[in-house]
């Protein structure tokens, strides 16, 4: 496959980049352009070490604005390593072919400066756009770097998951509203019979159940469990956490409060192939 | 004679704290109640201002709580209700200044001899809140239509929830402008209940003649033509255990939409 050009696309060159962020960003920049739709996409990814789930990134943003990731190119063993293990064909070779050239490289640098230090999760126009993509399935989600583990593992955690069903869990009961600023912690399941307001947070071992509104942050599993759910009458959290999983509430959506009705329709929030799934309880399971 | 200790309270500053303290405090008064206020917002006072009465204050609470002088020496009594006095804050000090033990007991003090014991709150939830509701056992918190204040209320809610000494607490909505909740501008007195989940004591609408009042250092409970002094006068009856129904404030429009009306239905008429 390496015949040092790419049919239908384009070979972008992410060589001077020194930090995931400058990836992510340059990539994005080249992406954003119309001509960029619908092509085979080569990156050279240079020396920067990625991690399985940076890496993963990457190809989730490519494949958001409707183009493949073909294959990549890097001197870094650990990206070599986060690439074997998610499917994505490497290649060695060296060429001048030339990648697309871009002006205004320095005003770039400024926004790039403010990058800086963003860690995978932050980089949040990946949720906003899936968002855009998935009409219907509001919140999205980004993988946490902690969550990039060696099959093994998962493996192993898989075991462990299966022997902490949340039934098996003790479950804190409480009847009241949640305020802001109150934080309300449970070494197993959590059922709150009340609100759960704006600036407040609820964190669960197990599940969350909130018999109400919730609207302030809600973390099940926080152990790292992301079989967990979360449900509740009305969901209007600003975030959502799930395991080692988390979702915001979309830029898109501006709900700083939801009025009480007579009519709810329950909702639950589970993981769904790393992203954060919002659903009527009552549509078929 | 035991009083109730009210702490009248609500995180934001600028709602009203010290505005409805001065009105309900005055309407006790107006009422035949033995009202005393106690300003703890020690080194930002307004109390006094707003009651008229800064050019009449010798002693203040750092002084009793300092054995500088008899806690009764230290009460202002207010310029047309004897029945209403003022125990002011220190201007020149900060809230370290009194601890939450001191109030307590010149709150346990005052009970003896006066029917209502008003605590004005400074903002925050630090030392001085503290301070303030050491010796409550009734709390209000005043809060306005706007996503900020209901927060900053919630977080308040949560804090005297978690005090024994609270009995209960009350929610007073202030600022209320009807025509922008009508027009889906502001949130709805509804909504702030039902995010907050308290009971109502008042809704104060929003009145232009608090700033001249204020200023004038006269309460506007005062004035019977305000429907914000209307609004407290009924707060205060339902401190006082009166069921008094709530404004319907869409229907007291001002002078011009009533002439509007009056055409409207002429209009109406001729077709």
């Amino acid at each position: 496959m390496d015949k040092g050009y790419v049919d239908n696309g384009f070979i972008v060159d992410l060589t001077s980049a020194k930090k995931t962020s400058e990836i992510i960003y340059e990539l994005s920049r080249i992406l954003d352009m119309p001509e960029s739709k619908q092509k085979h996409i080569c990156l050279k990814l240079g020396s920067v070490d990625l991690s399985e789930s940076e890496l993963k990134s990457v190809k989730a943003l490519v494949e958001l604005m409707d183009s493949q990731l073909a294959f990549i190119s890097t001197s870094s063993a650990n990206t070599v390593d986060a690439a074997t293990a998610l499917d994505i064909k490497i290649s060695e070779f060296t060429n001048n072919i030339e990648a697309p050239k871009f002006e205004n490289k320095q005003a770039a640098q400024d926004a790039l400066n403010q990058l800086d230090g963003i860690s995978p999760q932050d980089t949040q126009p990946v949720s906003d756009l899936q968002n855009a993509v998935q009409d219907d399935i509001s919140p999205i989600v980004r993988e946490d770097e902690s969550s990039a583990e060696t099959q093994d593992s998962k493996i192993e955690k898989e075991i462990c998951e299966e022997q902490s069903e949340p039934e098996k869990l003790p479950t804190l009961y409480l009847r009241k509203t949640i305020r802001s600023g109150q934080s309300i912690s449970s070494d197993g399941n959590l059922v709150i019979i009340g609100d759960v307001n704006p600036g407040a947070e609820v964190i669960a071992k197990g599940d969350i159940t909130v018999w109400g509104i919730l609207g302030g942050i809600a973390h099940a599993g926080k152990d790292g469990d992301s079989s967990m759910r979360i449900r509740a009458l009305k969901l209007n959290p600003v975030q959502i956490r799930i395991g080692e999983i988390f979702a915001r509430r979309p830029d898109t959506i501006n709900l700083p409060y939801v009025q009480k009705s007579s009519q709810y329709m329950p909702e639950e929030a589970y993981t769904h192939k790393g992203n954060i799934v919002i659903r009527k309880i009552h549509e078929g399971n | 004679m035991t009083g109730r200790v009210i702490v009248i309270t609500s995180g934001k500053g600028g709602v009203g704290k010290t505005t409805t303290n001065a009105n309900i405090g005055t309407a006790l008064a107006r009422a035949g109640k033995k009202v005393v206020m106690i300003d703890t917002d020690l080194g930002l006072r307004n109390l006094d201002l707003l009651l008229g009465l800064e050019n009449r204050i010798v002693y203040t609470i750092v002084d009793v709580v300092e054995q500088r002088c008899k806690l009764k020496q230290a009460l202002v009594k207010d310029k047309k209700n004897p029945n209403l006095c003022l125990l002011a804050a220190a201007q020149t000090r900060d809230k370290t200044a009194v601890t939450e033990e001191q109030l307590k007991d010149i709150c346990e003090k005052l009970k003896k001899d006066y029917d209502f014991i008003l605590v004005d709150c400074p903002a925050g939830i630090e030392q001085g809140f503290q301070n303030a509701v050491a010796g409550a056992s009734e709390a209000i918190v005043v809060t306005t239509p706007e996503m900020s204040a209901v927060r900053d209320a919630d977080r308040i809610i949560g804090l005297l929830e978690a005090k024994e000494e609270i009995k209960s607490y009350k929610l007073l909505i202030n600022r209320v402008r009807p025509n922008l909740i009508k027009s889906n501008d502001m949130m709805s007195v509804d909504d702030v209940v039902s995010i907050l989940s308290a009971d109502l004591i008042g809704i104060i609408p929003e009145d232009t003649g608090i700033i001249t009042s204020t200023n004038k250092g006269e309460p506007i409970v005062n004035s019977e033509k305000s429907l914000a002094g209307l609004a407290y006068r009924n707060v205060a009856r339902r401190i006082m255990g009166e069921d008094v129904p709530f404004l319907n404030l869409e229907e007291e429009g001002s002078v011009l939409s009533k002439v509007k009306k009056f055409f409207a239905g002429l209009m109406g008429k001729e077709k």
